[in-house]
């Protein structure tokens, strides 16, 4: 029953977005390709912490999609992306990545989820654009059908996160 | 071609010093990585439209980008054979190697109104005011893109942007290596080598260099009886360097040496065929630093012309320009670009010297992009040049000027103002409007031609000529074609239209403003593509010129620029087999033939165009390209008449 419960109060907790779409192979590129214009420009294997929510279905699907995208080792621009689960509601390994993708349906967790990866000067990636317009995620990317990146600048300025000049004038910053 | 081999040894040393020593990191300074932001955006980047790097989807002017695949689909061996597909150009080809190239109407021999460059270093060169094509410095394989900005864009590039602006975009020594041999040969006698290598120093910085050259015959369609002896056979050798070291993080420098010799004739603004040969060296320093300020970049370059003519005339052009600009965003919602520039232009008094007409031009200039919201945008860009007049030495002949009427500036206004509004996720409107300024070419300032009694001169008190623009766009992206379409009305004004014409008495005639003139266009692309396949794009483009010209002129725009133009062109692609099919519709005109009284009729004609590819191997493509295709001869301009070309290539990539 407790079982029951507590898979009741956290599908209470990740309420379902509006709009939902799995990551996609083409969005993984424009993230990887994004990376190579940060001002302090990361390169080599680079671990992508999928924060995920087990009990959220959407986020479940999304985190193991992705994870099977990049396989043992996805090379997208200058870096290969190589994925390891981080749960939401510990942030556990967060630690040894060099860049957050965030899931969709974690709402209630974008606060913590962003004081951890500001703290850790981490760029914060999302398919999901309410993190993103909550200035909790630093980055949202959507490749289909033209790509779209958007930058929260007051997460990124939070998160010690720059883009170069040239970069920034190619997308929307909010 | 030793000094040449000298400065390119000079120009490797000097990238090996500024290597530095540390530990390789990967760069991030970049100028603009045109690969990487193309990769990422999936569509071409230009900075040709505003200063500030866009997608051509998002650029608020009409613009085209031509790609390296496009390039190498038409199978053309130079430039204006690629510029012809573009909708609203117009390419006279007077020979094998001679032709112009009008945007929007109004071209003519020599054609003065389309500014193009190389990199942004201007290939337009100022004694005459025109582009000599067979003389860019550039071989076909190392083009990254070609990107035609048609309709004035002065605020952005200076003087001569007036009918539009060809920016031909090289591949970066530094994140791309290019390494090509083609061998092209074919009717004509044309016989063709070009080759393109990239070499890396370290993974900071990479020196690209090309060489290449041509021999052909000139076409044996008839020409005027005077003009026979004039017919030459066209050579070209070519040679560039291009060199780039990331120096820092933040910090990249570069260095380029070009040299260019050719021989040819080539239609002169009298409509009168004229041998020629050109030397042109060019030697840039470029730099690009990421700062706390924004994107600055800064480069200076000189561009040393000496053309021999007939008749001894020899043309010394010297022209120096530096210019920095500085990029910057400020909060979410607002891109600028600030930018000065200081120009230097030399010409020696020709065919008698002991005479030089120099001027010294400074401007400043703005750019403001403000995103006002996601659907809305608003550009403007204004530009100040103030151009400051002299003359020394002696004249040759009866001038009806003194060097004292050579102290004379010029303060002139341009700009370029947009919006864009992007009503649905597919549905653009763009409206703009510009003012451009041609200014008065080197020669039409200063002495032309003498032989001691008769004399054409220039004239210091011409004025420049001002192009306004008011121009109405819509684009649609069209999911269900993998396409789009592509539309723009437009509503111009010349005024000030400058010529020699004037008669001072009976042994001098002078260059001057000859009246205005305006035109009404439209112009409409729809491309797209079937499967992984097929590709075509079909165009249209029409216009209606109105001259209003005081005095009797060499130009004639009203009746040489034709009405309507209609294209169409398909592409395949299967497996190592490729095939494009170019058919271009141009309906009637008259224009002007030798002495500028005689108007020659030029039928509306239908022109084909075609190529087919075989990939021998991963790296190694034959190809056969035939150009006007289904004639052996036709009569395409008021010049003589174009010969159908056949062109056979091998082309090996590694």
């Amino acid at each position: 029953m407790n079982k029951v419960l507590g898979v009741a109060a956290a599908m209470a907790l990740f309420a379902i977005p509006p709009a939902f779409a799995d990551v996609t192979a083409k969005d993984v590129q424009v993230i990887g390709r994004s990376l190579g214009f940060l001002t302090e420009k990361p390169s080599g294997r680079l671990t992508v912490a999928i924060i995920h929510a087990p009990a959220v279905p959407e986020s479940q699907k999304e985190a193991e999609g992705l994870k099977g995208l990049l396989g043992d080792g996805l090379a997208a621009g200058a870096v290969t992306l190589v994925p390891a689960l981080v749960p939401a509601d510990t942030l556990a390994g967060l630690e040894t990545a060099g860049v957050a993708f965030v899931t969709t349906g974690l709402g209630p967790r974008h606060e913590a989820i962003f004081e951890a990866t500001k703290g850790r000067r981490m760029l914060s990636v999302t398919t999901d654009p309410t993190c993103m317009k909550a200035a909790k995620c630093v980055m949202s990317v959507k490749a289909e059908p033209k790509v779209e990146i958007i930058v929260s600048k007051a997460a990124a300025d939070a998160s010690q996160v720059a883009f170069q000049p040239a970069f920034r004038m190619m997308i929307t910053e909010q | 071609m030793s000094q040449i081999l000298r400065r390119s040894v000079s120009l490797a040393a000097l990238m090996a010093a500024l290597i530095p020593a540390a530990t390789p990191r990967g760069a991030a300074a970049q100028s603009i990585d045109y690969g990487s932001l193309e990769q990422l955006f999936g569509e071409p980047v230009t900075t040709s439209a505003t200063g500030k790097p866009q997608r051509v989807s998002e650029a608020p002017v009409a613009m085209e980008i031509i790609t390296a695949d496009e390039i190498r689909r038409t199978g053309a061996a130079n430039i204006p054979d690629v510029l012809q597909r573009v909708v609203g150009a117009d390419v006279a080809r007077w020979g094998m190697a001679s032709a112009d190239i009008g945007i929007r109407g109004y071209n003519s021999p020599r054609n003065p109104r389309l500014l193009v460059l190389v990199n942004g270093r201007q290939v337009y060169a100022d004694h005459h005011g025109f582009t000599p094509w067979h003389a860019i410095p550039v071989e076909m394989a190392e083009i990254r893109q070609i990107e035609v900005v048609k309709g004035p864009n002065t605020a952005l590039f200076g003087f001569n942007a007036v009918g539009g602006v060809v920016n031909i975009v090289t591949f970066n020594p530094l994140s791309d290596s290019v390494n090509n041999v083609t061998v092209r040969t074919g009717t004509q006698g044309y016989k063709e080598v070009s080759g393109v290598g990239t070499i890396k120093l370290g993974d900071r910085g990479g020196i690209r260099v090309s060489a290449g050259g041509y021999n052909t015959d000139e076409y044996e369609t008839p020409v005027r009886t005077a003009e026979r002896a004039y017919r030459t056979g066209p050579r070209r050798r070519s040679f560039s360097a291009d060199g780039l070291v990331q120096v820092t993080e933040n910090i990249q420098i570069g260095a380029e040496v070009t040299k260019v010799h050719t021989e040819q004739s080539e239609m002169t603004f009298g409509y009168q065929l004229f041998p020629s040969n050109y030397d042109i060296l060019s030697t840039k320093l470029s730099l690009a630093a990421n700062t706390a300020l924004g994107l600055i970049e800064a480069k200076v370059y000189r561009n040393q012309l000496d053309v021999n003519l007939a008749l001894g005339i020899d043309y010394n052009n010297v022209v120096t320009v530096a210019q920095v600009q500085d990029l910057f965003k400020i909060g979410t919602d607002h891109s600028f670009r600030l930018s000065a520039e200081f120009r230097r232009n030399e010409l020696d008094s020709t065919p008698v010297r002991n005479g030089k007409v120099s001027y010294d031009v400074y401007s400043g200039g703005a750019m403001w992009d403000w995103a006002i919201n996601d659907k809305l945008s608003l550009v403007n860009a204004g530009r100040i040049d103030y151009l400051s007049l002299g003359r020394e030495g002696t004249f040759a002949g009866p001038s009806p000027y003194t060097n004292e009427d050579y102290d004379r500036s010029l303060t002139e206004f341009s700009f370029n103002s947009g919006i864009v509004y992007r009503a649905t996720d597919v549905d653009t409107l763009r409206l703009s409007a510009a003012r451009g300024i041609q200014v008065p070419t080197m020669n039409e300032l200063s002495v032309l031609t003498s032989n001691g009694t008769t004399g054409t001169y220039g004239n210091p008190r011409i004025n420049p000529s001002i192009v306004m623009n008011y121009e109405i766009g819509y684009d649609r992206r069209i999911d269900q074609i993998n396409g789009g379409l592509r539309t723009s009305v437009y509503y111009q004004t010349n005024s000030d239209l400058k010529s020699y014409t004037r008669r001072v008495n009976s042994l001098v005639s002078i260059y001057d403003n000859i009246g205005d003139s305006k035109a009404v266009g439209i112009e409409a692309q729809l491309k797209g593509r079937i499967g992984t396949d097929w590709n075509w794009k079909v165009g249209y483009a029409f216009e209606r010129v109105n001259d209003d010209l005081t005095q009797q002129t060499n130009y004639n725009f009203e009746d040489s620029t034709p009405r309507h133009k209609v294209s169409a062109e398909l592409g395949y692609t299967n497996g190592p087999f490729e095939a494009n099919l170019y058919g271009m519709y141009v309906s009637e005109v008259e224009m002007l033939r030798t002495g500028s009284t005689t108007l020659v009729k030029v039928p509306d004609y239908l022109y084909l165009a075609g190529r087919v590819g075989y990939r021998i191997t991963e790296n190694v493509q034959a190809a056969v390209t035939g150009f006007n295709i289904t004639q052996a001869e036709s009569r395409l301009t008021s010049g003589p008449a174009e010969e159908q070309r056949l062109l056979f290539s091998l082309s090996a990539s590694f």
